[in-house]
């Protein structure tokens, strides 16, 4: 194919729009990941919020970095003090956050700052982390439901078996594409 | 390509994961389970997915030959790709290049590689590396990373696009046929006069109406129709003005290979011969020919000029200049042996314009690290300078016409071609 004068010229360095968009969320994500323990019952002080917000910053300017690893361990450890925080719906607002910048760090990794992601591919990784979010979700109903309750011998270790077998199921869930050559 | 790596995704996700997960059992809090289950399913899937062959690929540009602003798909293969779910390309800038979609920076599906390609375009004339670019493979669930590989770019002959359309006639056409009226009658179509029957005169061109009022057999005489040669000399003795690729300004050298690449191709559309005869740079000279191939020839020299500082040909600067030509000298006018060569030929008879291309705003060269103040001064003489030889040059009957494109050098070519061949007026 052969095009006329059609074509923009370079801007180089630029942000793309969707590097800016994958970016802001994995700024945003353990944020209100943390802040979503307010509601639980033990909002953290502005301090951790700060120290929160300057890795997820981190992480978001290198999302391939360990920046990424000691903000979600931070989360991890502050939920770990809010009391009775497995009933409350906030857990999976943050458990959402998470998974959000989690994923939306793993897209923004595999291109430079200044390359577009196709929004097929966004679309992909959308219904994987939908896909992902619900099995959360029947984990955190199990969770309420077992609640006060002294659970039968097994049962976490079944269920936990069972939602790694779904992961496996799901992972191979999209077929293999022949190869294009 | 190089081996297949864990993405930090995935060693995020599964030190997250096993995180939560031990803390979920050790302190009996299962929403340390719930905030990392996410990571670690997704890191789970990334795992059970790993790719086991590792992916081949290389790139395809979709013409060798190219004008200055067209495109050409600059196409990505990729062999044994099965365990390749996606994939980044980032084209490296490169001057005079632009590419898109994205300025050839996406990543994306890999089955999407054929609906998303990329479109290369130079942006200026010459032999130029394309489609230089790294290439990264991505495992299903960005599990492993493979690359960035450089994939290598594909060389392409980039030639001057064309602007010029004239109507003029050629001065002085000799050849044998053409599109051009000759001062010589022959069996043309053009009307050249009636004049009385002759023995072997032709009984199909007798004009029966003058016959009849005249009383005499009279016939129609036509004008033959005859090709033209035209030759290029193009000045190579440096580069004046800021180029910006084909929508932006222009130097002295794009000028000159454009209008170069304009006029041959005008004269190979009506059949004439055309050469080109580089003087002060580094290109190779092309013989008087006609035709496409030639044509293809000659614009593929254009593409390879370079321009050099030496002086070395000014004092043996000759031209062979054939019966019937006309030579067009395109020039920026800052070296006198084109001027002095210029009033030779002119003084010859030759019919000869020179085309001034010296870029509209000036061409003032980069002071650099020299004081800008004096590089100017020194500037502004030799347009001072440049002046007077184009002054002398007017004296001297040699006309100069700056290019602007189409029908730049109409009026000069009629005005030649209504001279008798001799320099006479």
């Amino acid at each position: 194919m052969s095009v006329g004068t059609t074509i923009r010229r370079r801007r180089p360095g630029r942000w793309s729009r969707s590097q800016q968009a994958l970016r802001a969320l994995v700024a945003a994500g353990p944020v209100v990941a943390i802040l979503a323990a307010w509601p639980a019952g033990d909002g953290p002080p502005v301090v951790i919020v700060v120290v929160v917000a300057a890795l997820a910053l981190a992480h978001a300017s290198h999302p391939d970095s360990g920046f990424g690893l000691v903000v979600f361990v931070v989360v991890l450890a502050w939920w770990l003090k809010v009391p009775g925080s497995t009933l409350h719906p906030a857990l999976l607002v943050a458990a959402g956050a998470l998974l959000a910048a989690h994923l939306a760090a793993m897209l923004a990794a595999t291109a430079p700052r200044d390359a577009a992601i196709d929004p097929a591919l966004a679309r992909r990784w959308i219904a994987r982390g939908a896909g992902v979010l619900a099995v959360v979700l029947v984990m955190w109903v199990l969770a309420r439901l077992l609640d006060g309750r002294t659970p039968p011998a097994g049962l976490w270790a079944a269920g936990l078996s069972a939602v790694l077998l779904a992961t496996i199921g799901a992972a191979f869930a999209f077929p293999r594409r022949p190869a294009l050559e | 390509m190089p081996g297949w790596e864990p993405t930090g995704a995935l060693v995020r996700g599964v030190v997250v994961g096993l995180l939560g997960l031990g803390g979920a059992v050790v302190w009996g809090e299962p929403a340390l389970l719930l905030l990392s289950l996410g990571p670690l399913l997704v890191a789970v899937a990334g795992v059970v997915r790993r790719p086991r062959r590792t992916p081949r690929v290389w790139a395809s540009l979709g013409h060798g030959l190219l004008r200055e602003g067209h495109g050409a798909e600059l196409t990505l293969h990729v062999a044994d790709g099965d365990d390749v779910e996606q994939v980044t390309r980032v084209v490296k800038p490169t001057a005079y290049e632009d590419v898109s979609p994205h300025d050839g920076r996406l990543s994306v599906r890999r089955e999407d590689l054929d609906r998303l390609q990329l479109v290369v375009s130079p942006r200026r004339w010459g032999a130029r590396t394309v489609g230089e670019e790294e290439v990264g493979c991505f495992s299903p669930w960005g599990g492993y990373r493979c690359g960035p590989v450089d994939v290598p770019g594909r060389i392409l002959r980039v030639i001057p696009r064309s602007t010029y359309r004239s109507r003029a006639e050629a001065p002085h056409p000799k050849g044998l046929v053409g599109a051009h009226r000759s001062q010589q009658v022959g069996t043309g179509t053009e009307l050249s006069g009636i004049r009385a029957f002759q023995p072997g005169d032709r009984l199909r061109r007798i004009n029966w109406r003058v016959s009849v009022r005249t009383g005499d057999l009279h016939v129609t005489t036509t004008r033959a129709e005859q090709d033209a040669g035209l030759l290029l000399v193009v000045d190579l003795f440096g580069e004046h003005g800021r180029s910006g690729g084909v929508d932006g300004p222009e130097s002295s050298l794009d000028l000159t290979v454009r209008a170069a690449a304009s006029l041959a191709e005008h004269a190979v559309g009506t059949g004439d011969r055309v050469a080109l005869r580089p003087i002060g740079g580094r290109a190779r000279g092309v013989a008087m020919g006609a035709g496409q191939h030639h044509l293809r020839r000659l614009l593929s020299a254009l593409t390879e000029v370079r321009t050099g500082s030496s002086h070395e040909e000014v004092g043996r600067l000759e031209l062979r200049v054939g019966a019937g030509a006309t030579v067009a000298m395109l020039s920026p006018l800052l070296v006198d042996a084109i001027s002095t060569t210029a009033v030779d030929l002119a003084r010859r008879g030759v019919p000869v314009v020179v085309i001034d291309t010296l870029p509209p705003e000036g061409g003032a060269p980069d002071p650099g690290d020299a004081d800008p103040g004096l590089v100017d001064l020194a500037w502004r003489m030799r347009v001072l300078e440049r002046e007077h030889v184009l002054h002398a040059l007017a004296a001297a009957g040699c006309p100069v016409v700056p290019w602007r494109g189409t029908g730049s050098v109409d009026e000069v070519l009629r005005r030649l071609a209504r001279r008798r061949p001799g320099g006479a007026a």
